[in-house]
């Protein structure tokens, strides 16, 4: 019998109530990501615990298998003199085989089969869950790996625990300083992406990420095998120092050489503004405390961005420097509220189009005007300013973005993708005469002190909208239809994070494909079509802030006496 | 001479402190070799060099040829390996540890196996965890003899033990000596426990092998020496420098010589001291020989 067998026989039979337990845990956790896909659409109470029970159990799952790996790689060391191995016939990549296996079939295979079958059974096909397993496999394998390295230099779990402790500190740290250091000396610049080859954009914080695993489970295998066949533990060490250095200025060098660097990056945007016809949209409730603000609004363009980027206006403020002149007055300070544009689809539409580039977009609001909100004044300071008309100066401050795809999910009830740090699931798809109606979750964590556990809001969520949204593809026809950004309905669940302070959110938006432009309809009905439709995120990338000063020629407020019926 | 292990130069290191220095060594095949030394002495460091268990810093260790560094698998088949350091599997009976040693060995007996546990009275069925340090020693012990290794290392199998535990090792140990032809390495700082087993003994004191050799040799060239003289001398006597602990006491002399030659050495002392009357050499136990092996170094400040 191999001698690897046999130290795997004695590891199963030792370890048993570790398997049981284990598999407990991945089996629930995975139990529960399959009902989700069912019960998200239908539960509110499913909706808010589903996410907590699972970020548990994740976190358990972690636990245990930082835990348990140490515990069957240290029953038979390869540190230290005392251990029986090193005197019986078993040889060291026999020992490596065996534990291999084990951990490797604990910790990756298992999961891996287990999120699999939840794939399947949520309809995805196997040329959707091949990729998938690929990516899943080498995500468990990136994160076992490091601790079956740690485990393997250190012979008892006391040393593992202060060892992994040092590694990680050290890691965060080279990995926080390191790139930032190596894009500073050779690269400049922010990231971009390439065409991958099934015609869809792979986005390169995708491949970073897999590069960075795939970095990640070299060096430690290759250390691991090392460690194995010397012994030589303080060799061992070393080396994984070098690799807590070398990885991730690799990862800042490597794949940014590979991919192609737009202008963009090399000459940041100089926006220009330019106003136009200015109008009060209307008022608004502002807050809890029913005070009434006027929402001045006009055309504003941005010029000198770079293709595919476009540019949110955050708020308008008093200009520091401005030089007086006949008829030039200031915003004081404090009189603006800070405001947000809010932009249609046909604002953003040049820049999904550049992130889709191959894709004709078809954009059903053509034609509308892009409204952009300038000024939120509470209503004394709107009567104050209604009474001081001519032009006005104040700076503008712009946030620049552009688009790049984040996922993509084929258009199927359950359909799931935890890519771009955000879990998005499609949890109904409702076909309808002239289209279909996509209604998406997405969970997030976010750090917020102001968050209030359990609170179930709807609402729109039009504010932050614009930092992703969502395109209809079809690939073989290659048309993406695009949705309206704006008044998105959203249910917004706060959950309290066991860490402490933090957001847990939970939004579930719907997307409403269907009030479609004749000369873009959705081939709304025909089933064979959205069989193939894929379902595509789009992630705006924060290219960095610009203020610029704004101009108000011909400054009149209307009456306030018409707004206030 | 069959050399089973031979060690060339054989130094260790661990940062700056050096546990071995240059020990050349020959356990000669079908020996029971007596490793011993004081406590710290390097002998475990030895041991565990010689199972590729600790690398050589310099020098070479071969067992039948083959250097440590290179062993197999299929040579630590023909090794059994006992060590009081030794933890054995955690989580198993003594049954289950043999079960998983079984299949490694295909020339495991277990007719053997089987009447060693009876000789040794070991309770199979409990967890080992759960075991005295003596019926642990005892089931290491048939881990490593079950499968009749060619070479048996011993690293100082009786530390710790109760009397009774410890005779029965020793009763198990000289049993099979008498059946079996195998070498056996025995380390240990209690020479009076080894005594009666070796029959080559080697002497370590800090990292240097003092001695090497069988223990009839030994035996034969140290000796007791008590010599009676005429009368008193009226000063001190001038002792050879090969007299080891030379003392005086009147008309009384004894020493130790290292290199006794029957017949020849009398002459010798004759010369050396014209006024001898008698001369009554005795012989030495091997504690007695290490002994005064430990108190001379001691003396010569080494």
């Amino acid at each position: 019998m191999p001698h690897a067998v046999l130290v795997l026989e004695k590891d199963l039979r030792r370890f048993r109530f570790i398997l049981l337990s284990w598999l407990g845990v991945v089996g629930v956790t995975q139990g529960i990501a399959l009902l989700g896909g069912t019960l998200l659409s239908t539960q509110l109470m499913f909706r808010i615990i589903q996410p907590l029970v699972l970020q548990g159990l994740s976190l358990l799952q972690a636990v245990l298998m930082i835990i348990f790996v140490p515990l069957i790689i240290q029953a038979d060391p390869t540190v230290g003199t005392t251990a029986f191995w090193m005197t019986r016939p078993v040889s060291r990549f026999s020992l490596l085989r065996a534990k291999v296996v084990l951990v490797g079939s604990l910790f990756v295979g298992l999961p891996l089969l287990l999120e699999v079958v939840v794939l399947a059974v949520n309809g995805l096909g196997w040329k959707d869950i091949l990729p998938a397993a690929v990516l899943i496999a080498l995500e468990k394998s990136a994160c076992v790996a490091p601790v079956f390295l740690m485990a393997g230099i250190t012979e008892k779990f006391h040393k593992f625990v202060l060892t992994g402790m040092a590694a990680a500190l050290a890691g965060l740290t080279a990995g926080a300083l390191l790139p930032v250091l190596a894009r500073g000396l050779f690269l400049g610049g922010a990231m971009a992406g390439r065409w991958g080859e099934d015609g869809f954009l792979v986005p390169w914080m995708a491949a970073a990420s897999l590069a960075h695993q795939g970095l990640m489970i070299f060096v430690c295998a290759f250390l691991i095998a090392y460690q194995y066949k010397t012994r030589r533990t303080s060799r061992t060490v070393l080396g994984m120092i070098a690799g807590i250095v070398l990885i991730p200025v690799a990862l800042a060098a490597l794949p940014q050489g590979a991919l192609e660097r737009r202008p963009a990056q090399i000459n940041p945007p100089q926006p220009v503004i330019r106003t136009g016809r200015m109008t009060v949209a209307g008022n608004r409730v502002s807050g809890n405390r029913l005070t009434r603000d006027r929402v001045v609004s006009m055309p504003v363009q941005v010029l000198g961005l770079h293709p595919g980027q476009f540019a949110i206006l955050r708020r308008v403020g008093p200009a520091p420097f401005v030089s007086y002149g006949p008829g030039v007055k200031v915003f004081s300070s404090g009189a603006l509220s800070s405001s947000v544009v809010l932009l249609s689809s046909r604002r953003l539409q040049d820049s999904i189009q550049h992130a889709l580039q191959d894709f004709v977009v078809m954009n059903p609001y053509d034609g509308e005007e892009p409204r952009c909100d300038v000024l939120r004044l509470p209503e004394p300071v709107y009567d104050r300013y209604q009474k001081q008309s001519g032009t006005y100066e104040g700076v503008g401050t712009f946030d620049v973005y552009e688009y790049r795809i984040g996922v993509k999910m084929p258009l199927i009830r359950g359909a799931k993708s935890l890519a771009g740090g955000m879990e998005s699931v499609i949890l109904d798809v409702v076909e309808k005469p002239s289209g279909v109606t996509v209604i998406v979750g997405e969970k997030s964590l976010s750090v917020s002190s102001g968050f209030r556990p359990g609170a179930v809001s709807s609402g729109e969520d039009t504010s932050l909208d614009f930092t992703r949204t969502y395109v209809l593809v079809h690939p073989v026809r290659k048309e993406a239809f695009l949705v309206d950004t704006l008044d998105q309905p959203v249910t917004r669940i706060d959950l309290a994070w066991p860490a402490g302070a933090g957001r847990m959110d939970f939004k579930v938006k719907r997307y409403d494909f269907s009030s479609l432009t004749p000369g873009a309809s959705l081939p709304g009905g025909q089933k064979s079509w959205l069989k193939e439709a894929v379902l595509i995120r789009l992630d705006a990338l924060d290219r960095g802030s610009w203020n610029r000063r704004l101009r108000l020629s011909g400054f009149v407020l209307p009456e306030t006496s018409d707004l206030k019926k | 001479m069959k050399t089973v292990i031979e060690t060339r130069g054989l130094t260790k290191k661990f940062g700056a402190r050096t546990v071995l220095a240059k020990v050349d060594m020959d356990v000669p095949a079908g020996s029971i070799y007596a490793y011993l030394g004081p406590n710290g002495a390097g002998k475990t460091t030895t041991i565990k060099t010689i199972v590729n268990i600790l690398r050589p810093t310099s020098g070479t260790v071969k067992i039948w040829g083959v250097a440590s560094t290179d062993l197999d698998a299929k040579a630590f088949q023909q090794i059994g390996y006992v060590s009081e350091n030794q933890v054995l599997p955690e989580g198993m009976t003594a049954d289950e540890l043999f079960d998983y040693c079984r299949p490694m060995y295909p020339q495991w007996d277990e007719g053997f196996c089987q009447s060693l546990i009876r000789q040794f009275d070991l309770p199979v069925d409990e967890p080992i965890e759960q075991l005295s340090r003596g019926m642990k020693m005892k089931a290491a012990l048939i881990a490593s003899l079950a499968y009749r290794p060619k070479l048996l290392i011993l690293d100082e199998p009786f530390s710790g033990l109760d009397p009774v535990a410890r005779k029965d090792l020793m009763d198990g140990i000289m049993a099979l000596t008498e059946t079996e032809e195998w070498t056996i390495f025995l380390s240990s700082h209690d020479i009076e426990e080894v005594e009666h087993l070796a029959d080559w003994v080697g002497f370590l004191h800090k990292g240097q092998l003092r001695l090497s050799e069988t223990t009839g040799s030994l035996q034969a060239r140290f000796k007791r020496i008590n010599m009676t003289l005429q009368k008193s001398p009226e000063s001190d006597i001038p002792f050879p420098v090969n007299w080891l602990l030379p003392q005086q006491e009147g008309r009384f002399v004894c020493f130790v010589d290292d290199a006794y030659r029957a017949g020849e050495s009398e002459k010798e002392y004759r010369k050396g001291l014209p006024s001898v009357s008698a001369i009554d050499v005795q012989g030495m136990s091997l504690k007695e020989i290490f002994l005064i092996q430990a108190r001379q170094l001691k003396m010569l400040n080494i």
